[in-house]
């Protein structure tokens, strides 16, 4: 039997067993959403005041479904930062019941107490943290940009890609092994300005949820994280026009009804301006027409037929614009590049115990850059698009189970860095071709609460992965029509997180996945640049596996004002890319004709401890970890990766004084990044070359940072419609000097005899305060 | 072409980068033997030589005396074509006269006047050794008991079919051109080639990226840049770089060489790239357990005073 007929199988045997809890029950359904603005909200807590097991939460579109036995029920209804409701129903027929939250002021003496708080501790995912926006917000910002991304390697077992970067890995994965999603749709570079802001705008964010490890089986297609990130959906009930003016860039957001109650708009946009403002200067230079800015669009619009459908669209297009002239050398280089996505969805709900979410998604990343000197030209394009489509279901046949299936189908193409060069006459390139994939995958798993305390979560993914035609083999020499499959994949990855409460304030919880990636990006730096190539897996390149086990102890203290967890995880991967250590880059070739296999391995326990309610919140993490590879054609020993960090703290906290003003701090200590060292010098055409030892086999000195921020909210008690903030933050407060990257320079005077060899610690950002006037006008 | 954009990148995103200075961990590993050894056919061939040196832990400052106890002595040097060997010699310049020095220093690219330092090589003394044209020249050594190999080839001459100069737009370089040159490729085979530049008889310099391969231009007529080797000197204008003035001799050295010789160069010439945005490149030598290259060169030279 093959992997895919097993698993449709199990898929069958799942669904028909289920129907057993159909029976005897009726069903209350229905939204939650935020009184004020209608968004919907995701995740809130609907359950039984008197037995908390018989309980739900609401999936990414804020539907919940409860099937419960005939009677008469407390229920409670809770979202973080909102104040809970309580209401008494008898349940004796099916019932929708839609609930709107008031948004809770987070002072302790007004917030109303939830025992459901507790999400943490009785929930069944591990390594898994939701972030709301407006907890981003009062965070300090690097110059004043709140940024999502760079907010979550501030949690434990992330870590940033660099100084300032919003680049991250997690549990010792690669950069490309983080699933980033937009509204379902894949971005595939996050980040602007070499990665030093990411591409999300916070005002049209909604919603970030970081999976560390456990991913459920809905999600696939990388092995170490899912960062899955909602957009607002837009004020269906009234009109708002948010914006700010910061050091680095201006942003605009403007939401509200299209049919009050049923429909609504929103629009987002942020620009960079740094260097539009020295313009007048530059034209005076033999710089003349040089410039950079990066900007973002997000649009999102919904309309609510009925209360069974619900159509969305959304789209973000956004894009990096660097442009450098030198008219003394005649000399110009133009480098645009960018993500966009589009998605269209329709929920439907089937029955009230069945949702289904239709999706239809684009995306796309390229990149290009031209250079041009004289008549000279050249260009080098490369980048990745998607066209797909996706199912998927959540039933609810009863209160003991949470049963998510569906499918999805993705066609990629992958562009490799295409080259081409003109003397003004003749024409020369690489004349590299796209490459083309079927990407197919089945899904089913069901949240089991099997007791009172212990609860099951089991899935199983089946992935059917195939590079497809146009394509001929260099290999064989055989020629593929479109999308006749050239090199076919098949995999199931087994899904397992289980919880076993031990009281109402703790429980300890175990996860193990197995998974698959597919597609992957190969850097020849110690991040990722906007140039890297996604390559896909083909009769060439063999896709990356990987497993992971991990196991937590989960603690609430304090009427769940405090959340605390330990988890500590093991995690394996096998071929893992890389390119060797002699690599240079040929344009003339396809990259992963150079790519080097090995496996990779990290380890680690993550300390966690949250303050969610109180004048005074925040965080601390805490990561003890270890992670390795080894290659055979890298000595065949394991090595440290660059992001191989045996401590890394973070203290997160922020103060309000009251309604005006509040405080936010970041401090930040991790272990120096490994680096290669020289060995020796050698010389060679007159001149010293450095020869390095082995890799990553020194440290650089520890990073250390604090970050500052103070938010000013005058007339915060006015009524009016207007209501504005000022935010000053000041990065790396203490001027740290923290080391970026090496730099050797070797000075060599031959007729003399002589030479100098001098090594450098260049670190990038001093203290950098930076202000932020933010504005709010609601109709 | 990705890295050197990237370059330009790092210089613009870290205008405002601070560096400091430290003295990195020193390795005790024991020192590598470093082979430079070439052998030329072509124009006016310099004779095969092969320096050998120690690598060296890593320095601070390395004096005129430090410096002269980085060459290997006293080790047996062959080089073997067609089964004819032929023993190369060690020589050291301060042993020659100065007609001697003078000649040496300067085909190897030395200032004979300037030179203090004592530089030391092994040569072929009776000048048998004569590089040919798609010949291959197997290298071996033996020193402090341990043997090295390395083989090159002398590729075929692709040459620089001609080459001229041209105007910058502006006022700013109005002293410089730009050296333009054109090439043809045959077609089969790969072709890579090293060049260098001199300029009014000084030594030839190679520029930092000095390699190409055929790799895109196959069977075609390219018309390229070439930048000079030569650093613009204090007081010239630093936009210069890579040009050339008005009235100077240019003299260029165009080579053919083969695959790994190319490696060699074009890993060198990446390793030199350093910043936030490249990991280490490790070069990639031809000769067995020592670091360093043995290269064959086809030469060509093109002189043209710069107008």
């Amino acid at each position: 039997m093959t992997h895919s007929k097993k698993l449709l199988l199990i898929f069958g045997l799942v669904i028909v067993a289920s129907t057993a809890f159909a029976q005897k029950t009726f069903t209350l359904s229905g939204y939650i959403k935020d009184e004020m603005t209608g968004e919907s909200l995701i995740g809130a807590s609907f359950y039984n005041a008197d037995n908390p097991v018989q309980g739900t939460s609401t999936n990414a579109y804020g539907f919940y479904s409860l099937s419960l036995p005939p009677g008469k029920y407390s229920f409670v209804c809770s979202y973080l930062g909102y104040q809970n409701q309580e209401m008494t129903l008898t349940l004796d027929e099916d019932k929708v019941l839609n609930i709107n939250l008031e948004e809770g002021v987070q002072l302790e003496e007004v917030v109303v107490k939830s025992e459901k708080e507790d999400k943490n501790v009785h929930g069944t995912q591990m390594g898994t943290v939701k972030l709301t926006t407006e907890r981003i917000k009062s965070i300090p910002a690097f110059m004043g940009e709140v940024d999502v991304l760079k907010t979550i390697q501030l949690l434990p077992g992330v870590m940033s890609a660099g100084e300032g970067s919003a680049g991250f890995y997690v549990r010792g994965g690669g950069p490309d092994q983080n699933l980033v999603l937009l509204d379902e749709a894949v971005v595939y570079n996050s980040g602007h300005m070499l990665g030093f802001f990411s591409v999300f705008n916070a005002d049209a964010i909604k919603n970030t949820t970081l999976i560390k490890g456990n991913m459920p089986a809905k999600y696939g297609g990388r092995l170490s994280s899912v960062v899955d990130i909602q957009m607002k959906d837009g004020n269906n009930k009234d009109y708002e026009v948010t914006g700010g003016i910061g050091t680095v860039s201006s942003r605009l957001t403007v939401e509200g009804p299209i049919q009050k109650g049923v429909s609504s708009f929103i629009f987002s946009g942020r620009r960079t301006y740094l260097f539009d403002l020295i313009q007048p200067f530059v034209k005076k230079t033999d710089f003349a027409g040089t410039n950079y800015y990066f900007y973002d669009f997000n649009a999102k619009l919904n309309y609510q037929f009925s209360d069974k459908d619900h159509l969305y669209a959304s789209g973000y297009f956004g894009r990096d614009v660097l442009r450098y002239t030198n008219v003394a050398r005649d000399f110009g280089v133009k480098l645009p590049y960018g993500n966009a996505t589009a998605t269209l969805r329709w929920n439907h709900l089937f029955t009230d115990k069945l949702f289904v979410n239709t999706s239809l998604i684009y995306n796309d990343y390229d990149f290009s850059v031209t250079g041009s000197q004289d008549k000279f030209v050249f260009n080098v394009y490369s980048g990745v698009r998607d066209w797909g489509g996706k199912v998927d279901f959540d039933w609810f046949p009863h209160y003991r189970h949470h049963v998510q299936f569906g499918t999805k189908y993705t066609w990629h193409r992958f562009l490799p860095n295409v080259a081409g060069v003109t003397d003004g006459e003749d024409t020369f390139t690489n004349d590299l071709k796209p490459k083309y994939a079927h990407d197919a995958s089945v899904y089913v798993s069901d949240q089991i609460k099997v007791t009172g305390d212990w609860t099951i979560d089991v899935g199983l993914r089946g992935n059917y992965y195939a590079q497809a035609g146009p394509y001929t083999s260099p290999h064989t020499g055989k020629t593929y029509k479109n999308g006749e499959v050239v090199k076919p994949f098949t995999h199931l990855e087994p899904r397992l997180s289980t919880k076993i409460g031990l009281n109402d304030a703790s429980s300890i919880k175990f996860g193990a996945v197995y998974n698959m990636q597919y597609m992957h990006l190969v850097s020849t730096s110690n991040g990722s640049l906007p140039a890297d190539v996604w390559v896909t897996s083909s009769e060439t390149v063999t896709p990356q596996r990987g497993g992971q086990l991990s196991l937590g102890y989960f603690r609430n203290f304090k009427e769940n004002t405090f959340e605390a967890s330990l988890e500590t995880y093991y995690k394996y991967m096998w071929n893992q890319i890389d390119y060797p250590e002699d690599y240079t880059d040929n344009p003339a070739q396809e990259v992963e004709t150079d790519f080097i296999y090995g496996e990779g391995r990290s380890y680690g326990a993550e300390f966690f401890v949250r303050k969610n309610k109180g004048k005074w919140t925040g965080w601390i993490g805490y990561t003890l970890s270890k992670t390795e590879r080894i290659f055979d054609d890298v000595k065949g020993v394991f090595f440290p990766t660059t992001y191989d960090r045996r401590h890394d703290l973070s203290v997160v906290s922020t103060y309000s004084f009251n309604e005006k003003w509040e405080i936010g701090g970041v401090f930040i200590y991790g272990t120096g990044r490994a680096y290669t060292p020289v060995k020796s010098l050698f010389f060679n055409d007159n001149k010293f070359f450095l020869e390095y030892g082995l890799r990553n086999s020194a440290r650089i000195d520890p990073y250390h940072r604090l970050d500052l921020s103070v938010t000013f909210k005058p007339k915060s008690k006015s009524t009016k419609r207007f209501k504005s903030s000022w935010n000053l933050s000041v990065y790396n407060t203490y001027n740290r000097f923290n080391p970026f990257f090496i730099s050797y320079d070797t000075e060599t005077d031959i007729n003399s005899g002589t030479s100098s060899v001098k090594a450098y610690k260049v670190s990038i950002f001093p203290i950098i305060p930076a202000i932020t006037w933010n504005f709010k006008w609601k109709s | 072409m990705m890295r050197q954009i990237f370059i330009f990148l790092v210089f613009v995103t870290f205008l405002a980068s601070c560096e400091k200075e430290f003295t990195p961990a020193i390795s005790s590993a024991p020192p590598d033997l470093v082979v430079e050894g070439y052998i030329e056919a072509g124009d006016n061939p310099l004779p095969a030589y092969v320096m050998l040196t120690k690598s060296q832990p890593f320095f601070g400052e390395l004096d005129s005396s430090a410096f002269a106890d980085l060459y290997v002595h006293d080790a047996v040097v062959t080089v073997t074509n067609n089964g004819t060997v032929y023993p190369l010699t060690e020589i050291c310049l301060q042993d020659l006269t100065p007609a001697q020095k003078a000649i040496i220093s300067q085909s190897l690219g030395f200032d004979p006047d300037s030179l203090q330092a004592d530089i030391c090589f092994y040569l072929d003394i009776t000048f048998q050794l004569q590089g040919q044209e798609g010949e291959r020249y197997d290298l071996h050594i033996e020193s402090e008991g341990q043997s090295h190999d390395a083989t090159t080839t002398i590729p075929r001459m692709v040459p620089i079919d001609s080459i001229n100069f041209k105007e910058l737009p502006g006022e700013k370089l109005k002293d410089y051109r730009e050296l333009h040159a054109f090439l043809t490729d045959p077609g089969d085979g790969e072709d890579f080639w090293r060049y260098f530049t001199s300029i009014n008889d000084s030594s030839y310099v190679s520029p930092s990226f000095s390699i190409y391969d055929d790799g895109f231009i196959n069977g075609q007529t390219i018309e390229f840049v070439m930048n000079n080797g030569v650093e613009p000197a204090e007081g010239e204008d630093p936009f210069s770089f890579g040009l050339f003035k008005l009235g100077d001799t240019l003299s260029l050295k165009w080579t053919s060489i083969d695959r790994a010789h190319y490696e060699f160069r074009k890993t060198a010439e990446f390793s030199a790239v350093q910043g936030p945005f490249s990991s280490y490149v490790r070069i990639h030598g031809n000769v067995s357990n020592a670091l360093g290259v043995w290269g064959g060169y086809n030469v060509q030279y093109i002189n043209q005073v710069v107008e």
